[in-house]
């Protein structure tokens, strides 16, 4: 579905993915893991078309086709779907006309008819359940004033109105107490399927025992130094990410440390 | 200053029209109507250099020149579709219709008014005998009393001077005391028809009576988008003690037409005011306000939206003097520019010395849409109290590129993206009206007003 081959990225002067190789088919869900800096959230960026980030050399194909030569908009209505780190608040636009705006653009793409104020109402009451999303919020601007939570909850909940065949979380769990986590990584499960393919990208293990992966890729400055199953996750979570840079050792001492501030949140 | 060549024709104008002026059952107006002619001719039009006048230049206002229309022109006829299309409001909301600044009863709809609310010709009403009316008309503000400003003729004040000077007609509107009219009244100013470049001076009169509630909507629109015209207008609003008024002007005229506008506001005690400007039209468009809050414990809202494309110009000019005190006031105007439009916002809030415990609250956003559009924003506070809390905040920007990019991630084309994002910036001001349906129809216009929405 996916194949992305030496893909190098940079934002101004500064080279942040320096060939990426990775490869994803249909019904797979990948993990990226690695340290804050690493270029996690950077691939994710690229891979949904943000024009922050200049590719400087590689290829991205998806379905067969070029993905770089895309827009955004093209890239969504080719079923590609990134739920933001950090979702957009937009004062004064309704999240219900967005969603609707945004549904009826992707079926025009595939070739289906615009659904109607009833129809969509039904799919959007079904699917707000599947996350535990506040129904009260879909009446509000889009993310306006919604807490942390509700944010990332709203971002599954456009995934399963929008049903994209290839969806990029992007530090999904950030910000969210276990049972949030819980909720929408419930949510995340339902939509897996054999015809959509995801990438999971996170900085801890946590969210992975609730959306378990078929592979795991650890990233470390702009690249993919290891690959593996789901149990590289579980290695990662014990060992830390400071075995990734020997020569920083101490100075990379900061992600164990944040990772022991989140499990006790858990408790 | 002294008189300049611009406003020579205005004078021949007064001294041509000056006999069919007169009306003999109002025998004070007549002084009050050579007194402003004299003191236009003293001060003349304000020039560059005046402060108030610092990015609108009068010259441009004026353009080619324009005359006052011949007493006694045959009206031009109009067509009742016409009249709908420039509606703001339903069928059956009582209107009154100008048209070329000359009252037309037979496109009005008057016999709807409920008890106890006035809605005429105020040239009818002059000419009737209109007594009652000269305490109330071309008073100077309490503010500008206590500023001792009455002696010298002031530059900034020429077109209400002129306005004074030359009006026709316009629409007197008034409200018994305790009369809460729920329906809103409309007033439709439209050009039709103008053989020569022609100056139009419609001049209001609103008296809202105490502890009375009342909304009206104001339109100037060109039913021939071609004509070049010059509307002047001045409006006079007392709003007395525990009065509510809501005031919605909108100016649509055609790309030939120069729009400059004088509205002057008293409230009285515990009353409140909501006064919204909405530009859409015109080729050039001044539209100052200001307000004197004369009675304690008032609420006052001043709201402007301004949207322009091409080479269009828009200066919106608020005073605001808070006298009294105990008094709350908020004031936010929003411009969209496009292509290579100017908007200009200059706002002052000033706080007498009395006005303790004042509450002021200004905002000007701006979005550009292109490179070549331009904002001008000038927020002033001149603060004598002590004991007062005064914010203000200007902003001017381009649409969000982050919020640009979620919306184009969930499939909407650039195209729409900006559009949604454009009209957003407008609809969250108007989250202030409480009208339903004002809000609807107010959003409607303006929507259609936004440029076509494609990549800068």
């Amino acid at each position: 579905m996916l194949e992305i081959k030496g893909l190098k990225a940079r934002v101004e002067d500064k080279e942040i993915l320096r060939g990426i190789d990775l490869a994803i088919r249909a019904g797979e869900v990948h993990a990226l893991m690695g340290p804050n800096g690493s270029g996690k959230s950077t691939l994710a960026n690229v891979l949904a078309g943000r024009e922050d980030f200049e590719v400087t050399a590689g290829t991205v194909t998806y379905d067969g086709a070029d993905l770089l030569a895309c827009s955004p908009e093209e890239r969504a209505r080719k079923g590609i779907f990134l739920a933001f780190q950090y979702p957009v608040e937009i004062p004064g636009v309704n999240n219900t006309y967005f969603l609707k705006a945004a549904l009826n653009a992707l079926r025009e793409a595939r070739g289906e008819p615009e659904l109607d104020s009833v129809d969509f109402l039904q799919l959007v009451r079904e699917r707000v359940k599947l996350v535990g999303l506040d129904e009260t919020l879909l009446q509000r601007p889009v993310n306006a004033g919604f807490s942390g939570g509700e944010k990332k909850r709203n971002e599954i909940f456009q995934m399963a109105v929008l049903e994209p065949r290839f969806a990029i979380l992007d530090e999904t769990d950030s910000g969210l107490d276990i049972d949030a986590l819980r909720s929408v990584a419930d949510g995340v499960n339902r939509l897996r399927s054999p015809a959509r393919a995801m990438l999971v990208v996170t900085h801890y293990e946590r969210l992975l025992e609730y959306i378990v992966p078929d592979f795991v890729h650890v990233l470390h400055q702009g690249r993919i130094v290891r690959s593996g199953g789901k149990e590289l996750a579980r290695e990662l979570e014990e060992r830390g990410y400071a075995w990734l840079d020997g020569a920083s050792r101490n100075g990379r001492s900061a992600a164990p440390a944040e990772k022991s501030a989140a499990r006790k949140s858990k408790g | 200053m002294g008189a300049n060549t611009l406003a020579e024709p205005f004078i021949e104008d007064f001294a041509r029209a000056e006999s069919a002026l007169r009306a003999p059952a109002s025998p004070w107006l007549h002084p009050v109507r050579k007194a402003a002619v004299s003191r236009f001719r003293e001060s003349g039009f304000p020039g560059r250099r005046d402060e108030e006048w610092l990015y609108t230049s009068v010259a441009r206002v004026l353009g080619a020149g324009f005359r006052s229309t011949p007493a006694g022109a045959p009206p031009p006829a109009v067509a009742a579709g016409a009249v709908a299309r420039a509606r703001l409001l339903g069928a059956e909301a009582p209107l009154i219709v100008f048209v070329n600044g000359a009252f037309r009863r037979e496109l009005s709809r008057l016999e709807a008014l409920p008890d106890g609310v006035v809605l005429e010709s105020l040239g009818a009403a002059l000419a009737a005998g209109g007594g009652r009316l000269e305490p109330r008309f071309a008073r100077r503000l309490l503010a500008e009393e206590r500023l001792g400003a009455g002696a010298p003729p002031r530059a900034d004040e020429a077109f209400a001077a002129l306005n004074t000077a030359l009006f026709e007609d316009g629409v007197l509107f008034e409200t018994a005391p305790k009369r809460r009219a729920e329906r809103p009244v409309e007033i439709l100013y439209l050009t039709a028809g103008v053989a020569q470049p022609a100056a139009i001076h419609p001049r209001n009169l609103f008296v809202i009576g105490a502890e009375s509630r009342a909304t009206l909507v104001e339109t100037y629109a060109s039913i021939d988008a071609g004509a070049a015209h010059l509307t002047n207008a001045l409006t006079e609003v007392w709003i007395e003690p525990g009065a509510s008024f809501e005031h919605y002007k909108i100016a649509r005229e055609g790309p030939a037409a120069a729009h400059v506008a004088a509205q002057r506001t008293r409230q009285g005690a515990r009353s409140s005011y909501a006064t919204w400007f909405v530009a859409l039209g015109g080729r050039v468009v001044r539209n100052e306000i200001t307000l004197s809050i004369e009675g304690e414990e008032c609420e006052s809202g001043l709201f402007g939206i301004y949207v322009a494309t091409g080479e269009r110009h828009v200066d919106n000019h608020t005073l605001i003097h808070h006298v009294a005190p105990r008094c709350h006031s908020r004031e936010i105007y929003k411009g969209i520019l496009a292509d290579r439009a100017t908007g200009v916002f200059s706002g002052k809030i000033h706080v007498h010395q009395d006005a303790q415990k004042t509450d002021a609250k200004q905002s000007n956003d701006n979005l550009l849409l292109s490179d070549g559009a331009t904002a001008n924003t000038r927020p002033r506070l001149e603060i004598y109290a002590d004991d007062v809390r005064c914010t203000h905040g200007a902003t001017v920007g381009q649409l969000d590129a982050a919020a640009l990019f979620y919306l184009r991630s969930r499939g909407l084309s650039l195209a729409e993206a900006r559009e949604l994002l454009t009209r957003a910036f407008a609809d969250e001001l108007f989250l202030q009206i409480e009208s339903l349906e004002l809000r609807a129809r107010l959003e409607g216009l303006v929507h259609a007003s936004l440029p076509a929405a494609g990549a800068p």
